[in-house]
């Protein structure tokens, strides 16, 4: 029987599986990659140690920046003390070379104090690849320690954010379970946790799509 | 009286002078700081080694000039007190 009528036939796409079970998802995070930064999603220059040839980073973490408020002060409070402690006490049974050189060492100790924590928050630092997630860690001077844990061993991940200032500011912690010798790996501080939960559970997923 | 008998007879007859303590104690604390600012160019250089592409060059900056502070600060106490 002849059609009385044919409609336009539109174009039919055909989506990959893959993308059906993943959905493109629009960044969420649009900030400038800059010194201090604690959240760096799809660093373009960075590399990390042991990273594979074809291994991406998707996010680059480190403590909120305000993590570092406690330290600040007292770095502060550590630089006023000769001030006020010269004004109050004059110690002029000192001999003035000795008063000098205390001075001095007193401000390198405050200096080395506040560079020490500078360091450690600068390189504690989580990362999120394609493959794995990797936990820097330098606990004192003379220690590293580096915990990581492949994607398709990860069991759970879970986001905790609670206090004024974690509510206000919106960080967190991140705790991901592993079926591997780590019993769990933590990211500490860190900005946008539930975003990162999130993002670390697409990986997962796709992961195991691959699979 | 052997010479060793001297000596610590010496020891005991010389009057006990505090700030030469205490500059030696100061002197002791400088040269363990010194070691202190070695280590923390080998930690920033260490460090830097685990992420490559972080801006780490001020932090080298401070971390020699440190121990450049701390060298000077070390003679000044040799010298001064």
């Amino acid at each position: 029987m002849p059609d009385i009528f044919v409609g336009p036939q539109k174009e039919t796409k055909t989506i990959p599986l893959k993308k059906l079970a993943m959905p493109e998802k629009k960044p969420v995070f649009k900030k400038p990659f800059g010194f201090l930064s604690a959240f760096i999603p799809h660093p373009i220059n960075l590399r990390y140690e042991f990273q594979e040839k074809d291994e991406k980073i998707v996010l680059f973490l480190r403590r909120h920046f305000f993590t570092n408020f406690g330290w600040l002060i007292v770095t502060f409070c550590l630089a006023l003390v000769p001030i006020f402690a010269f004004s109050f006490f004059p110690f002029e049974f000192v001999p003035l070379s000795f008063r000098f050189i205390g001075f001095i060492a007193w401000y390198l100790l405050t200096f080395a104090f506040a560079f020490e924590r500078f360091l450690s928050w600068f390189f504690n630092v989580n990362i999120v690849t394609d493959r794995r997630i990797i936990d820097v860690n330098f606990p004192s001077i003379l220690y590293k320690d580096i915990s990581e844990a492949k994607l398709d061993n990860i069991q759970d991940v879970s986001s905790k954010t609670g206090g004024f200032a974690r509510s206000f500011l919106n960080y967190g912690d991140v705790l991901i379970q592993t079926a591997g010798t780590l019993p769990e790996l933590s990211f500490e501080a860190i900005p946008f946790p539930d975003k990162v939960a999130e993002i670390i559970n697409d990986l997962i997923a796709e992961e195991e799509g691959e699979l | 009286m052997t010479p060793f008998e001297q000596f610590i007879q010496n020891l005991i007859n010389t009057p006990f002078n505090f700030w030469i303590l205490i500059k030696i104690l100061f002197v002791i604390g400088f040269g363990l700081y010194l070691a202190f600012a070695a280590i923390v160019i080998r930690q920033v250089k260490i460090m830097s080694e685990v992420v490559e592409g972080l801006s780490v060059w001020p932090l080298r900056l401070f971390a020699w000039i440190h121990l450049g502070v701390a060298v000077f600060v070390l003679l000044l106490s040799l010298t001064i007190l």
